[in-house]
């Protein structure tokens, strides 16, 4: 049972471990979740648009849906990406998991983003009608570029980039703990090293992205 | 000797008739004299001013049978100045024929009425003397302004008028005006009127575009016959003050708010003066740094006590206190005018300052927790069962 992961994880990983791998199950959680995650991702884009909706007429649809369709490509994209750098990591470590196996513990192991991605959503359907967006009438890069800067300085969205990154953050620390078990069940990895190989991508991402929130947005709230 | 007394006889008798012969002979010299009549007398000009140089044109008619021979013919004056040579031996004017004298006067320093005497000295006969009037009259042209702007501004054009009258008893010519050459705008450059009669004025507009404060002349050269005169005008000019009736923009019913890191200012701008404004623009001017979507804000016209609203965004530093928002228009003619108003902003309204006091709600902080709380709860858990 897919449940097993919330209430038991070691006993589910153990389960899937006894069965050849299977990327059906986890490529549906990372499609549902990517979908969802689309959803944001027009939001923000159609948000996007009304800035630039003096330049072209319709733009504000043309950004929705690529930020939409860029939203749901990345999200499988991030998938394989951080399967790939699992499945380094414990080869480093001597762990027996192959490909498949990673990007099936990879993609069970992703399932509490969706949580997390769902709460994006909520959030983004509450901060987004609040940001003060007016559109600018100029075709130059330089203040295009000013402008998009200070779209992100809008009180709103300066609040909205924190709490999703936050959430983003606690619900990857559980991620890194599902992936832990996963490794140390599937790839014959012991605790300590399973918890390396799950924590090392999650903390180098987590810097990144508390970084990045530093950088441009101008620090927390 | 017989012989010799008839000849002495008939020499005294000869001598004794010649003086009677020469006598009859003075007599219809004389008689044919007196019909020499001056029938002509022109001076140009007609009316002399001081200094002026005339021409005087006599014409010598004889109405009488016979020819007269005239040895000389002169003009004498003692207040005029006569700068042509006398006529001398000119021979003699048959029967019913004319004949002209032309003569340079110059007048002296004084005006008034003047007699100077034309004397033809005949042949064998008396003399013609002829006295004739010549007017010396100071009398310049009188040159005055009108619709002349009661402030001017510099940049602004502005259209006057030049009234030139001829007070005089005789026409002049070559009229010509011509403005002094400064850096002010003046159109036309110069104006040529040609003949202004007597008792007659002339208005001539000029449109005037001042750069400064150099007062301008207006030259009017004229000639009073071929003399030539000038009659200077000073019309003086002082830019940089307000015209009573130009456009006045005030700003009012200004707040100041944040927005996205920039301040957003609103508020009316009227028209307080009594001419149109057009093509009113609002703008903020450094420290501010004008920020889109409003850098600038086009109001359009405003007719005398009309008001609009206006915004404008721009960014500025937390340590800026007042940014001077400048409001410019151009009137009728596309001159353009600008007044500035500061704008205090206040440390409260500073965008960061407001952003950094704001922060993330307590009930986000608080769902945020328990989600926290959570997650690390289903870790411990799934940590727990693994013991």
């Amino acid at each position: 049972m897919l449940t097993d992961i919330f209430s038991n994880p070691r006993m589910f990983f153990q389960s899937v471990s006894k069965e050849e791998p299977s990327l059906k199950k986890p490529a549906l959680i990372i499609l549902v979740m990517a979908v969802v995650s689309s959803i944001s991702g027009y939001m923000m884009g159609e948000l996007s648009g009304k800035m630039l909706a003096g330049l072209m007429e319709g733009i504000e649809t043309i950004t929705a849906m690529s930020a939409a369709v860029s939203t749901l490509i990345g999200t499988l994209f991030i998938w394989v990406v951080a399967a790939v750098i699992l499945f380094g990591i414990q080869k480093v470590m001597q762990g027996t998991g192959t490909l498949k196996r990673v990007m099936e513990i990879c993609g069970y192991g992703m399932i509490p983003l969706l949580f997390a991605t769902i709460i994006t959503v909520i959030l983004t359907a509450y901060y987004i009608p609040q940001a003060d967006i007016s559109p600018i009438t100029t075709s130059d890069p330089e203040e295009i570029s000013i402008a998009a800067m200070s779209m992100m300085q809008d009180p709103a969205l300066h609040e909205f980039t924190i709490i999703s990154t936050i959430i983003t953050i606690i619900f990857l620390i559980w991620v890194a703990n599902l992936w832990a078990i996963g490794v140390e069940s599937c790839c014959g990895l012991p605790a300590k090293k399973a918890l390396i190989v799950a924590g090392l991508p999650v903390v180098i991402y987590i810097a990144y992205t508390l970084s990045s929130l530093l950088l441009f947005t101008g620090g927390a709230a | 000797m017989k012989t010799g007394r008839k000849v002495i006889t008939c020499f005294f008798i000869l001598l004794f008739l010649l003086p009677l012969a020469e006598a009859e002979m003075l007599a219809e010299n004389e008689a044919a004299a007196a019909q020499i009549q001056v029938i002509n007398l022109t001076t140009d000009p007609a009316i002399l001013m001081p200094y002026d140089t005339a021409t005087v044109t006599i014409t010598l008619s004889n109405t009488g049978t016979k020819s007269v021979a005239i040895s000389g013919a002169e003009i004498q004056s003692k207040d005029l100045k006569i700068l042509s040579d006398d006529y001398g031996k000119v021979g003699a004017i048959g029967a019913g024929n004319t004949m002209s004298f032309t003569y340079t006067l110059q007048a002296g320093g004084v005006t008034g009425i003047f007699y100077p005497v034309f004397s033809v000295d005949f042949r064998d006969a008396n003399y013609l003397r002829y006295p004739f009037k010549v007017t010396v009259q100071e009398n310049p042209l009188e040159v005055s302004v009108m619709n002349k702007p009661e402030t001017w501004v510099e940049g602004k054009k502005e259209n006057i008028v030049i009234h030139i009258g001829n007070p005089r008893d005789n026409a002049v010519n070559g009229v010509i005006i011509d403005p002094s050459k400064g850096r002010h705008e003046i159109t036309p450059t110069s104006y040529f009127a040609g003949v202004l009669q007597s008792d007659n004025s002339i208005d001539i507009p000029f449109s005037v575009t001042p750069y400064g404060d150099e007062p301008i002349t207006f030259t009017v050269h004229y000639q009073n016959g071929i003399n030539q005169h000038t009659v200077p005008y000073t019309l003086p000019v002082v830019t940089g003050q307000k015209s009573r009736k130009q456009a006045d923009t005030v700003l009012s019913n200004v707040q100041v708010d944040t927005e996205r890191g920039n301040y957003r200012v609103t508020g009316d701008v009227t028209n307080a003066g009594l001419e149109n404004a057009n093509a009113v623009v609002i703008s903020s001017e450094e420290p501010a740094i004008p920020v889109f979507p409003y850098k600038v804000y086009a109001v359009g016209a405003l007719k005398p006590d009309d008001f609009a609203s206006f915004e404008v965004t721009f960014r500025a530093d937390t340590n800026v206190t007042e940014v001077p928002l400048r409001a410019s228009f151009k009137d009728d003619d596309g001159n353009e005018f600008s007044s500035v108003t500061l704008v205090e902003l206040g440390k409260e309204k500073n965008p960061k300052t407001q952003q950094d006091e704001e922060g993330i709600s307590p009930v986000i902080i608080g769902v945020l927790v328990i989600i926290a709380a959570g997650v690390l709860c289903a870790v411990w858990y799934s940590r727990k069962n693994r013991a």
